[in-house]
């Protein structure tokens, strides 16, 4: 992209220098100055168009809808092409004199007329080239999107139905229709919750922390009768934050993650911390478990967080992160943070 | 038949007990939350039948075959776990799928129920585990033909099996019945009751034919012993 950025500069100003240059000796026949002043010309029409492009970058005039972004970007292209027009009258006096041609203001006004239909052409191919490349990319975002979802989709399903999960717990519901007819009742009730959140849900939605954390809940109830005292879970959850929206089923695959591969693999189990907070209108979001990294099974954990990691990536942008680490006192801490 | 539950989860111990409460001939005597626990309450109690959870945290039900010198029957019982119920089907293991289906309870019951006296009754019915990687068997050591070792593993063959188990020939030796296996060199531990034929070697030693077609050449020394052993 970079090169043949350069190879369009040097070959666009290039010709149009020697078009130029060329009408120009017609008139006044050659002379050294004449050929330094154009070589002057293509260098800091180049310089100038190079700046033009940094400053449309810089403010981010094209990711403006058009009816804003034009404008902007064609004044900053005729601001450009005065400051070349100025030069090109101001070198040609103090270089050449009266022998330039532009002692009429006639002559002058011609060329200015050039130069800025040269920048703005020049200006309308860069946003054009712009354009049809951020179209492009948006499109392979799209359909980036669109594979991941349906990955996080079935994966989302599977583990759901994450078969361990439901013979254990089937196993569990049968138990207790003897010992606990009540809660076995509010299992059957959990278990269906949980497998109606699992088939409604679209991973390429983003949903409300808050209803997010009722599937979780769910689940940590049915995993709390399965693990008994081994299962501890804090929650704490700002007003702010439960209703900020967070792509669906993350936090689900974190605290899945959290018990299935750190609390279940401890004989004498531990805490599940579930914290959200706002911060510089950031949503920090942090699943906690007791165990240590290297317990993690990187088959199983790791395809779930690259998915999840996917989604938070294209549904809210490169700057959103998702990371596992290690965060010391034998604990485990999965951290999101998505921004304003 | 005095059994012994293993699962770390209490109400799947509760449900088994229930369940086992139809079979009275099946006498639980004892419950353990954990790899350590089994262990502990096997040299303890000496079950006749292992109700054996797989998927358990610190020491999986396998862990706890591996540590036994000498393993009861076992019913493994697993929710779901593809690995396990591969290497069961592959070698007709007994396992049981939570919830256990009453009836799958009394099928794996008739199976391991203590069979009516054999025409050798000093034949031995002791059984080991055996674990090479997925694969697992529980094997007779009767049924063992040769030991043969391979640094810190040995290779051991059995029926068509020849699986590299981890642990030294000195541990199996350690483990299995002097009366019927042989140290019959550095490399090799022979089933006597396995010996197909001998031959006679270059240095007046034996070499030794095992069903598999194997042939093991004992030193001079040992071909002496083993033929007292054999009286030939």
């Amino acid at each position: 992209m970079k090169r043949s950025y350069w190879i369009c500069q040097a070959a666009g100003w290039g010709a149009y220098t020697l078009a130029l240059f060329g009408i120009t000796t017609a008139y006044t026949g050659w002379h050294v100055a004449i050929v330094f002043s154009y070589a002057l010309f293509f260098l800091y029409s180049v310089a100038l168009t190079h700046l033009l492009r940094r400053e449309i970058r810089r403010r981010d005039w094209l990711a403006l809808p058009a009816a804003r972004g034009l404008p902007r970007m064609f004044s900053a292209a005729l601001a450009v092409a005065l400051i070349q027009t100025a030069l090109v009258v101001i070198l040609a006096l103090v270089l050449t004199g009266s022998q330039s041609g532009f002692g009429e203001v006639r002559q002058a006004a011609a060329t200015a007329s050039g130069i800025v239909v040269a920048t703005c052409a020049w200006t309308a191919a860069y946003i054009a080239v712009a354009w049809n490349r951020q179209y492009r990319e948006a499109r392979f975002r799209e359909m980036q999107l669109q594979i991941t979802v349906g990955q996080s989709e079935l994966r989302a399903l599977r583990a759901q139905v994450n078969p361990h999960f439901l013979f254990n717990c089937l196993n569990t519901i049968r138990g207790m229709i003897s010992e606990n007819p009540a809660r076995a009742q509010e299992m059957v009730t959990s278990l269906a919750s949980l497998f109606r959140h699992a088939i409604d849900f679209r991973g390429s939605q983003m949903i409300a922390l808050k209803d997010e954390m009722e599937a979780v809940s769910e689940y940590l109830a049915l995993e709390s009768a399965r693990l008994e005292e081994r299962l501890q879970v804090q929650i704490a959850i700002s007003e702010e934050a439960a209703q900020r929206n967070v792509p669906a089923m993350v936090v689900q695959t974190l605290v899945e993650n959290a018990v299935r591969h750190g609390i279940a693999e401890l004989p004498n189990g531990g805490l599940v911390t579930i914290r959200a907070v706002t911060k510089n209108q950031a949503l920090i979001l942090e699943v906690e478990n007791t165990g240590k990294l290297k317990d993690f099974n990187p088959n199983g954990v790791h395809t779930g967080l690259a998915n999840a990691r996917e989604r938070l990536r294209l549904l809210c942008g490169d700057k959103a992160s998702l990371e596992l680490s290690d965060a010391g006192k034998g604990l485990v801490a999965a951290t999101v943070v998505i921004p304003a | 038949m005095k059994a012994l539950i293993v699962d770390d989860e209490r109400m799947a111990r509760q449900e088994l007990r229930r369940l086992l409460a139809a079979h009275p001939e099946v006498e639980i005597a004892g419950e353990a939350a954990s790899g350590e626990e089994a262990l502990a309450l096997i040299q303890k109690l000496a079950p006749d039948i292992l109700f054996l959870d797989i998927q358990m945290p610190g020491m999986t039900g396998f862990d706890v075959l591996d540590r036994l010198r000498e393993v009861p029957e076992v019913i493994f019982t697993t929710a779901y776990d593809q690995h396990a119920l591969k290497a069961f089907e592959v070698n007709a293991l007994d396992y049981l799928l939570k919830p256990i289906a009453p009836n799958r309870l009394a099928a794996a019951l008739q199976k391991v129920r203590p069979q009516p006296p054999r025409q050798s009754p000093r034949q031995s019915m002791e059984q080991i585990f055996l674990r090479d990687g997925e694969r697992c068997w529980i094997v007779k050591t009767r049924e063992i033909d040769l030991l043969e070792s391979e640094g810190n593993y040995t290779r051991v063959f059995f029926h068509n099996e020849h699986p590299l188990i981890s642990g030294s020939l000195a541990a199996f030796e350690a483990r299995l019945d002097p009366s019927i296996f042989f140290r019959a060199s550095r490399r090799h531990i022979l089933n006597l009751n396995c010996i197909k034929g001998t031959e006679l070697g270059p240095a007046g030693n034996l070499i030794v034919i095992l069903p598999g077609g194997q042939q093991v050449e004992l030193s001079r020394r040992q071909s002496s012993i083993l033929r007292e052993i054999l009286s030939i």
